[in-house]
């Protein structure tokens, strides 16, 4: 994704690293690289949060606003996707350079979010047919490390973890409209159950083997990538969105092959990410922070 | 409501919505009770009509009707790019565009979304099928519109672009058919019709917390035994993905078959009226021959 040039023989020492089930970063082809998480540093947003996996940096902010439901549901809320590819990523984003990988990403996610029992938009309906929230996911890509996908996903749950949307209080009919009262007190909010919200893994082939969280330099490598979107459910994985990317083709055993690797690794992945979320708030609490700035 | 699309063309009130929303809406439950389900699995596509080259004015078209959905595909010729796009490399560039006709489908407004994610995903699928190396620095545009969607759209896509890829003289690797499969309450359904995906995709919540539901598009090159792009969107275990993949590549070589037939019977088609026009010519060769000697 984004531009690096490899020359031949840089990209066989790849090769062979993954071969050998040793990467040039010492680790093997399961694991992923260090990642940094943080949450509620954007004052202006509902819920926000900052993941680095590496070289990879995501800003997730989102934004909740009251909406009309939609004719075809009118029990259920909405969310939309919204990437924006920094033109400080890579050179490459400036102008409308971006904007095809942009839309990728959000599409991958709307439609593993797609499914009731992935993420169940009932939870965001205020009154059936007159007034939901809708939740503006606003991810901004600061810089390019390989692995977006994986780390979209997990910035975007942690982000819908740390949302709070305040509590109506009390909905006056006004002459057949609806009439909303917030409630005064901004701690007065009610959360999004995170248990069943999926998360991407992107599994990539280099050679003959599959590997997980590629950088950007094995991506490079890689001419056949498969994203699976796992969610799970009771104890159970399901796959919420599964697809191809990149520009080669695979044989249906790799394919299968890729999605049972990116289930494992999802699995403890969202344990993982669950455990600190919960660690981050133990420890923070409600106290808000003095807030700095997001490049370290 | 007006498809933004189409708004500028076609003079639609702005806050419009469709009066079937104050019609009495059935139950999902009902609708499901209502269809006819398969009694035993068959792995059979649709009643299926292809025409190749079937518009004048492009290099390669096809017109292909799958059952109700029909599509039409052309390409224009691979154009020279600009010296200033950034987008150097030893590989020609593939673009797809995807349309809806307006009337294609009950509920316009979900047409913006479904034409960029098909034409991703169409891209996606087509791009490792094209001899890409063929034509470095130039852009094949590939273009699609969906005149009418009753299930299986991108999937008929598909199979549609690669056949007029063939009518185009692009080289390729080799045919690429592409078919759809979805489950539904443990009932699964082989391609299918615009009301079950419709089901699928508004599923409610207070089911058996077991069940699965989702829908698989994969799209295969049936020589090289190689999947060019699944996609897979609902909540499926990874046993259940698996199995609908192997129905969706038994189908996919259903429609080869059909496929290749298409195109060899145009080739024949082709051959028998070059003969005979050579022959005219001859002929016509001959009288001004004689006209001379005359």
């Amino acid at each position: 994704m984004a531009n690096i040039s490899l020359s031949e023989a840089e990209k066989t020492f790849i090769l062979h690293g993954v071969e050998e089930d040793f990467r040039c970063d010492g680790r093997s082809r399961r694991d992923y690289r260090p990642m940094e998480l943080e949450t509620d540093l954007v004052s202006n947003a509902s819920g926000s949060a900052r993941l680095r996996l590496a070289n990879t940096d995501v800003l997730v902010g989102i934004k909740t606003e009251i909406d009309k439901p939609n004719y075809l549901t009118p029990d259920q809320g909405k969310i939309e996707f919204f990437v924006d590819c920094s033109a400080n990523a890579a050179p490459e984003f400036e102008g409308r350079g971006g904007e095809e990988l942009a839309l990728e990403l959000a599409d991958t996610l709307t439609n593993a979010y797609e499914s009731p029992k992935a993420f169940d938009l009932k939870l965001l309906c205020i009154l059936p047919g007159q007034q939901c929230w809708k939740l503006f996911v606003d991810i901004l890509i600061l810089e390019c490390g390989g692995n977006l996908f994986d780390a979209v996903s997990l910035a975007a749950k942690a982000a819908l973890f740390n949302t709070k949307i305040p509590r109506v209080t009390a909905a006056l009919m006004d002459a057949g409209e609806a009439e909303l009262l917030i409630s005064d007190d901004p701690y007065d909010c009610t959360r999004i159950p995170i248990g069943n919200l999926p998360i991407l893994v992107t599994v990539c082939k280099i050679g003959d083997s599959c590997v997980v969280d590629p950088s950007a330099e094995e991506e490079e490598c890689s001419i056949a990538s498969v994203v699976v979107g796992v969610s799970k459910r009771k104890g159970k994985s399901y796959t919420s969105n599964v697809h191809t990317i990149g520009e080669g083709s695979l044989h249906k055993d790799t394919m299968h092959n890729c999605v049972l690797l990116g289930l494992s690794a999802a699995e403890s992945l969202n344990n993982e990410l669950v455990k600190a979320l919960k660690l981050e708030e133990e420890r923070i609490g409600s106290k808000r922070r003095n807030i700095v700035g997001f490049l370290k | 409501m007006p498809p933004p699309s189409a708004s500028r063309k076609f003079m639609y009130p702005e806050q419009s919505v469709p009066y079937t929303v104050y019609a009495k809406r059935e139950h999902p439950d009902d609708i499901f009770a209502k269809l006819d389900k398969p009694n035993e699995l068959k792995l059979e596509e649709r009643p299926t009509f292809l025409k190749v080259g079937a518009l004048e004015t492009v290099k390669g078209s096809a017109y292909m009707e799958y059952g109700k959905t029909k599509v039409m595909a052309s390409i224009e010729p691979p154009r020279e790019l600009g010296k200033q796009t950034k987008k150097i490399g030893t590989l020609g560039i593939v673009t797809c565009t995807l349309k809806y006709a307006p009337f294609a489908v009950k509920d316009p407004a979900c047409i913006p979304r479904k034409e960029t994610s098909m034409a991703l995903a169409l891209k996606k699928a087509l791009e490792p099928v094209i001899c890409r190396h063929e034509f470095p620095y130039f852009q094949l545009e590939i273009k699609v519109i969906i005149l009418d969607d009753d299930g299986c759209a991108l999937s008929t896509a598909i199979n549609c672009c690669g056949a007029a890829l063939v009518d185009a003289g692009i080289a390729t690797y080799d045919l690429i058919t592409a078919s759809t499969v979805c489950k539904y309450k443990n009932v699964e359904f082989i391609n299918p019709s615009a009301v079950i995906e419709q089901l699928v995709s508004t599923i409610s919540e207070s089911g058996d917390d077991d069940e699965e539901h989702g829908i698989v598009v994969t799209a295969s090159l049936a020589a090289v035994d190689q999947i060019t792009e699944c996609f897979q969107k609902g909540y499926l275990k990874p046993e259940t993905l698996k199995e609908l993949t192997e129905h969706t590549l038994a189908i996919n070589e259903r429609i080869l078959d059909t496929v290749r037939f298409v195109l060899y019977n145009k080739v024949k088609q082709q051959l028998r009226k070059d003969k005979d026009g050579a022959e005219m010519s001859d002929t016509i060769n001959a009288v001004t021959d004689l006209g001379i000697e005359e």
